[in-house]
């Protein structure tokens, strides 16, 4: 029997580092129907960056809201969606800070 | 977010010291805030303690819950934001279903709860809960306030993000030695409002083609209207477009039922020519709705034939459940004031509709000699007029409400929605005569829902706040029975209610006048004694227990699908 692996979308989140923000992030990436399967994450105390790699629960999961939705958490600054080409790039630079 | 300062205490009485807690009833009064539902308790007692040198009035309830419901309707009803007050633990958690509520209907509310001490947060300590972590998914924002310094500036910054955008629930967490510390108080920083984002002239431009060229155009008009004070201006669009009009259950009001554009509510319980009308249309103008499983029926077969231009204020709403061809993100009112709704040739589809509109006009010639709701609800609906504002819980009596009566505003309409939170009729009735006094504000309660905050008779009495109660009692959880009568074979489990109190002796213990009727013949009766009671009042009626709310779109069914009311039955 063979399951159908949904592919996985990347992302990138720019946020303040205020009390909760993190877990309010995160909160509404997995409410919204959505797992985290890889995350890196740097910070300069004021300001992090995260980008993260995400498997969608369903066919019916579209990235597109799912940035919209991150919009609208009040310590997020920008979410973007990653594309091949630039992702690797984004891993690195976030590791590295 | 840009900031306007201003003093928190006149030049004159600027005091030299405040602690936090005095800092919060300082700050509900400079903010305007002139009314709190509350209830207190261990770690809330410092701003308790402050309270009455404060200059903002505190509605005690009896449970943190009608607190929250109670705002929510102040919230509804003023465009800002209700309050509610509670302490750390179980008060703060009995607070989650009305805040949830205010999240799910996009209702403007700010819930201050007490916390622990912080060198306790995270101990376990006694009545120590995360409320800030719990709160999280149904709040659109929180703030710990960690220095008394910070609290008129945060507490700012709440009453902005409720009230601005798609308005919101936002909680404020105060830990009890942040309350009790002494500091020196600063000026109140207030957040400018949020600038919305101006729709593109691209997303403007499409929507005006769809139009233009519709043959089949029609209005979906949402809770974001009346959230928008919208109204008025959607009103004079509907008639000088000549485009007919179906609305949510939040959407209510905006057109009344008689306005010959106005083709009823659409969803589960809508009313058959708005559903025949959205299955026909060629064009969905959608104003400040969200799709709603409710509304919608089977997504993938609703509207079927139809185009969409969405406007909202919320990105996130656009495309999240249907495709918009015409995205128009923005504040509803100056989106409308730049669209053209210069129409095409529509004579024929508005001809059709209006047909369909008088020959599917709800009938109310029910058999039998018992009192027959619809029939009630519209007569006292009419009767009362524009100063009509009715609470309600969730249920059959929820919807025959929103069927039946006439509402001469959205604001006039006060369901909870998106959350179906059985027991917010009567505090929400509270809230709602409270923010609008000269209102006949009615709680129409079926008999589950009323005990659910059944307690709130208490703070009726103790304010003498003249809130008339329609109690609907047919001895069931009815809508629960009925689903089960359609839909699980008749199988009738935990529905039965037969052991209800007598509730015109339960009223009359709390102090309210009430009586009961049973038979139509008494229903022009109990309503005049409604209508002209001076002090809360409420009416006991029995209604037969398996009267069931038509139409009926099945769950997972397309709106196409709806079941009826058999007449010769």
């Amino acid at each position: 029997m063979t399951r159908n692996t949904p592919s996985l979308e990347h992302i990138r989140i720019e946020f303040a580092c205020e009390e909760g923000a993190l877990r309010r992030t995160l909160g509404v990436i997995e409410a919204r129907g959505f797992s985290v399967r890889s995350m890196q994450m740097g910070s300069d105390g004021d300001r992090a960056v995260m980008t993260l790699a995400l498997a969608p629960m369903d066919a019916s999961r579209r990235i597109d809201t799912l940035l919209r939705q991150l919009d609208r958490v009040y310590a997020v600054e920008n979410a973007i969606h990653l594309s091949n080409d630039t992702r690797v790039a984004e891993v690195v630079h976030v590791a590295h800070g | 977010m840009n900031t306007m300062t201003q003093p928190l205490h006149s030049p004159q009485s600027q005091p030299a010291t405040r602690t936090g807690a005095q800092l919060v009833v300082d700050t509900l009064a400079a903010l305007g805030v002139d009314c709190v539902f509350g209830y207190p308790g261990g770690a809330i007692m410092p701003v308790y303690d402050a309270l009455p040198q404060g200059t903002t009035r505190h509605i005690l309830v009896r449970h943190e819950q009608a607190a929250a419901f109670a705002a929510d309707a102040y919230g509804r009803i003023t465009g800002r934001a209700g309050v509610c007050l509670a302490t750390s633990g179980p008060g703060a958690t009995n607070l989650i279903t009305g805040i949830a509520n205010a999240y799910l209907d996009s209702v403007p509310m700010v819930a201050i709860t007490g916390q622990v001490p912080q060198t306790l947060m995270g101990t376990d300590a006694f009545q120590e809960t995360d409320i800030f972590g719990m709160t999280m998914p149904i709040v659109k924002h929180s703030i710990i306030v960690r220095r008394p310094e910070d609290i008129p500036s945060a507490m700012a910054e709440a009453f902005a993000i409720a009230e601005g955008g798609r308005p919101g629930p936002v909680l404020v967490d105060l830990p009890k030695d942040v309350q009790q510390a002494v500091c020196e108080p600063g000026a109140l920083r207030r957040p400018e409002a949020d600038i919305l984002p101006a729709p593109t002239s691209e997303s403007i431009a499409e929507a005006e083609r769809l139009i233009a060229r519709a043959k089949k155009p029609l209005f979906y008009l949402g809770g974001g209207v009346a959230r928008a004070n919208a109204s008025e201006m959607v009103r004079r669009i509907v008639e000088e477009s000549g485009i007919p009009a179906v609305a949510t259950l939040q959407g209510l009001g905006v057109l009344p039922p008689e306005h010959p554009a106005m083709l009823g509510m659409l969803g589960m319980h809508g009313h058959r020519p708005a559903n025949m009308a959205v299955q026909e249309c060629d064009l969905l103008i959608v104003l400040g709705a969200r799709f709603d499983d409710r509304a919608t029926g089977k997504l993938a077969e609703f509207a079927p034939h139809a185009s969409v231009v969405h406007i909202d204020v919320d990105a996130a709403e656009l495309g999240k459940l249907r495709f918009a061809h015409a995205a128009v993100c923005g504040n509803l009112k100056s989106s409308l004031a730049t669209i053209d709704f210069e129409k095409g040739e529509i004579d024929a589809w508005t001809r059709s509709t209006a047909e369909t509109r008088e020959k599917h006009a709800p009938r109310y010639d029910a058999p039998g000699n018992g009192v027959y709701a619809p029939a009630m609800l519209k007569t006292l609906s009419e009767r009362v007029g524009d100063d009509f504002v009715v609470a309600c819980d969730v249920g059959q009596h929820q919807m025959w409400v929103a069927q039946h009566c006439r509402f001469s505003r959205p604001q006039a309409h006060l369901t909870s929605g998106g959350l179906g939170a059985m027991g917010f009729g009567l505090p929400a009735a509270i809230g709602a005569k409270l923010a609008e006094p000269d209102a006949h504000v009615f709680a129409v309660c079926g008999d589950g829902g009323f005990q659910m905050n059944i307690q709130e008779l208490a703070t009726l009495r103790r304010y003498q706040i003249p809130v008339k109660i329609l109690l609907l009692d047919n001895a069931m959880l009815g809508l629960v029975r009925q689903w089960q009568e359609l839909f699980f074979d008749g199988n009738y489990s935990e529905v039965d209610l037969s052991d209800n109190p007598d509730f015109v002796e339960v009223a009359n213990a709390f102090g309210i006048e009430a009586f009961g009727i049973e038979r139509r013949e008494e229903v022009d009766g109990a309503i005049d004694r409604l209508i002209n009671a001076r002090g809360p009042i409420l009416a006991h009626v029995r209604i037969d227990p398996e009267e069931n709310v038509w139409p009926l779109v099945p769950p997972g069914k397309s709106n196409a699908e709806m079941m009826e009311k058999r007449h010769d039955a």
